[in-house]
């Protein structure tokens, strides 16, 4: 079964940059060299490269009030089935995650310019984390670098897809969710709502198969939220899960909805 | 990036070529401007040697919809596919532009919505108020 933690860094590269819109080139040099030494797909490079983008311009026009030279520093990282740029700089505090970024919509005179950056960010990346600490914000982008691995039984091992939009947590559960992963799927997404996600959109288009364990740990999940007055919602079910639920009797004890945008609106509490 | 102007009869084409960053899309938006500016009111941008466009490009496209618009113009795009397609599609830019596969076919459209007096800067028409 593959780890559904990320391994031990096994490569990584790093520059400082001054806060001038001239150097996110070199940003951009730094991954597409990582990205050819590591053999990493054109997807993979191309989100990182537009979210790297997005982040450093965002840090040199809005971070900083003086005119001093700013140092900005970005770590790239290659774990076993994820990579990973930490950017870290001494501006004011901003964090990314709590900032609105809602989907662009509207006829042309009623879009506006900004948000669009932060927008794309969510939306290609796997997952953002931000802390705040004495040397400044550190924003970490984390982009999954490999579809369902698989195993030697020939079966897709258990992956976790996390991402943030609009303030749901979107997960992702594809290949098994079976009394063998039950408990770390748990284990994450109770870390999860420990941490603040009370809506939380559970995305199970690349699931194959769930088995009364994977069942009772999503009712878990479900009560936990719950408890914390937040909800869960899932989509993306297909025919063969759903007959699973309704074989089990599951069926009525989620909200399970048709598409995305349902499912955000439920959450969200837009619907019933 | 490299922007080169084709003209097409009433037509002017700009073809891209390379990245649209925060580096280049200012460059691409005083170009693009000058060329609505100084009455070249029907225009193609053409993306099919752009493989990497950022929020900065779709800013610049933004702005030079909009003074389009302003100008009673008309702007049709080509040539989007792959990863800049997948960001047209997360922007929800898709619905605000006339968009045709080929340069040959925006040129037409462009063309064709003059000659007929309709707004080509929207294929639903949402785009103007």
């Amino acid at each position: 079964m593959a780890p559904l933690r990320t391994s031990p860094v096994m490569h990584s590269a790093e520059i400082r940059i001054a806060n001038q819109l001239a150097e996110i080139g070199k940003v951009a040099d730094l991954l597409d060299a990582f990205g050819r030494r590591h053999a990493l797909s054109e997807r993979v490079r191309h989100d990182m490269s537009i979210a790297l983008e997005e982040v450093v311009s965002n840090i040199i026009h809005h971070a900083y009030r003086d005119n001093a030279s700013h140092s900005i520093s970005v770590c790239l990282r290659l774990a076993a089935d994820e990579l990973q740029a930490e950017i870290v700089d001494d501006g004011t505090a901003f964090d990314p995650l709590v900032h609105d970024a809602p989907k662009p919509s509207g006829s042309l005179n009623e879009r506006t310019p900004g948000g669009l950056g932060l927008h794309f960010v969510k939306s290609l990346m796997d997952n953002v984390r931000y802390f705040r600490a004495e040397d400044g914000n550190h924003l970490t982008l984390v982009k999954r670098t490999a579809g369902p691995a698989v195993s030697a039984g020939g079966r897709s091992a258990t992956q976790l897809s996390e991402t943030i939009e609009n303030g749901v947590t979107i997960i992702g559960i594809s290949g098994r969710f079976d009394s063998t992963v039950a408990r770390e799927v748990r284990e994450r997404l109770s870390q999860l709502i420990g941490s603040g996600a009370h809506r939380m959109l559970l995305d199970l288009h690349g699931l194959e198969y769930i088995s009364s364990a994977g069942f009772w740990s999503l009712l878990a999940i479900g009560r936990e939220i719950e408890t914390r007055q937040g909800r869960l919602a899932l989509y993306g079910v297909g025919d063969e899960v759903k007959r699973l639920f309704d074989l089990g009797g599951f069926t009525g004890l989620f909200r399970i909805c048709p598409t995305r945008e349902f499912g955000l609106d439920a959450v969200r509490g837009s619907a019933s | 990036m490299e922007i080169t102007e084709f003209k097409s009869g009433t037509v002017t084409a700009v073809a891209l070529k390379g990245r649209v960053d925060s580096s280049t899309a200012g460059t691409l938006k005083d170009r693009l401007s000058k060329l609505i500016e100084s009455g070249l009111a029907q225009l193609v941008i053409d993306f099919r040697d752009v493989a990497y466009i950022s929020s900065a490009g779709f800013r610049t496209l933004l702005i030079v919809a909009k003074q389009s618009a302003d100008a009673h113009g008309r702007l049709a795009l080509c040539g989007i596919a792959g990863e800049v397609k997948r960001l047209f599609d997360i922007a929800a830019f898709t619905d605000l532009f006339l968009i045709l596969p080929s340069r040959e076919e925006a040129i037409a459209a462009i063309a064709q919505a003059g000659a007929s007096g309709k707004s080509g800067a929207s294929a639903s028409g949402k785009s103007r108020t």
